[in-house]
């Protein structure tokens, strides 16, 4: 029996930016796509500053339930990263 | 965080530059600076006229007729910036902080807020006090907005920056609708000038060199580097 994918959850950091609205502007990568640890995924838009959000760990990129212009909120999952036994970086 | 011991700057004055050649130094510094390195660039240049367009922005923002948009030749550009529309024209100083922010352990809102105390840093070193409004990371005077910071982090590393409206010609900047929120005190969203603020000649070399200093003394840097022109920049 084969045994499930690790996870690994890519949530929105905390900014430090208080009041400011938080908005997905763009995906880089795409649903399913690899990527390497320090990899950029998407971008969110806090006002007047667009941060690039950073795959921590290699494996396969999975989008969450979010879109572009969506509002997001700190801590909200964007995405999963399905993790490569024997090649998490 | 920084120390003054350990934060390590150069400052690099690009002159006049065009924006989209600008863009193209920053990819390659960011690529460079995103591999652990642990010196904070901080670039200064004016731009010939162009309109960025950053994530806030669209071309509503933008109020200038066709026919005006025509003869100035002004062409707009879609940044991957925060913040909206801004006309870039010689007599601005822009100010790019190139800053490693994993090395240095910073939050977005911690670049933000730095930067625009080291842009009000430096005002007063020119013995201009701008008003006390802190909406946002801008800097507003009593004839208008006279510095916007709009930012991003690329790769880790903090990259565009603020912009100050010197002296540049002001032609147009009346129909450029730069921010969203005002101050309670203003009623208009466009740019000034620290000339319009200050009714008097201000040299843009005593301004760049306020501003070296006052993000020296921000980053708490003692031993930084001046250079000119930028090696990577042909």
């Amino acid at each position: 029996m084969s045994t499930p994918p690790e996870l690994y959850e890519v949530r929105i950091p905390d900014f430090e930016i208080p009041g400011a609205r938080l908005c997905l502007t763009g995906w880089i990568v795409g649903s399913g796509a690899r990527v390497e640890s320090g990899d950029p995924v998407c971008e969110i838009c806090a006002g007047d500053i667009v941060v690039e959000i950073i795959a921590r760990h290699g494996g396969v990129f999975h989008y969450a339930a979010v879109e572009v212009d969506d509002e997001l909120a700190t801590g909200t999952v964007i995405g999963t990263i399905e993790l490569e036994v024997g090649r998490e970086s | 965080m920084f120390s003054r011991e350990e934060s390590k700057m150069a400052f690099y004055m690009l002159g006049r530059v065009e924006l989209s050649k600008y863009l193209q130094l920053q990819r390659q510094l960011v690529e460079a600076q995103s591999y652990a390195s642990d010196r904070i660039q901080v670039l200064l240049c004016e731009h010939e006229p162009v309109i960025s367009v950053g994530r806030m922005g669209s071309h509503a923002h933008i109020r200038l007729g066709a026919d005006r948009v025509k003869s100035a030749k002004l062409k707009s550009l879609w940044v991957a910036r925060g913040g909206g529309c801004i006309l870039h024209r010689p007599g601005q100083l822009a100010i790019y902080p190139l800053i490693p922010m994993h090395w240095y352990q910073v939050s977005p809102g911690k670049v933000l807020s730095l930067v625009r105390q080291a842009v009000m840093g430096a005002l007063q070193e020119l013995s201009y006090t701008p008003l006390d409004t802190e909406i946002d990371f801008n800097i507003w005077g009593r004839t208008g907005l006279l510095s916007v910071t709009a930012m991003a982090v690329q790769r880790g590393v903090s990259c565009f920056g603020a912009y100050l409206n010197v002296e540049p010609e002001m032609r147009d900047y009346g129909f450029i609708d730069v921010v969203k929120k005002i101050p309670a005190d203003q009623s208009r969203r466009t740019m000034s000038s620290l000339l319009a603020e200050r009714r008097q000649v201000v040299r843009m070399a005593q301004v760049r060199s306020a501003m070296v200093q006052s993000f020296a003394d921000v980053f708490e840097c003692q031993d930084y580097h001046i250079h000119t022109g930028h090696p990577l920049l042909r």
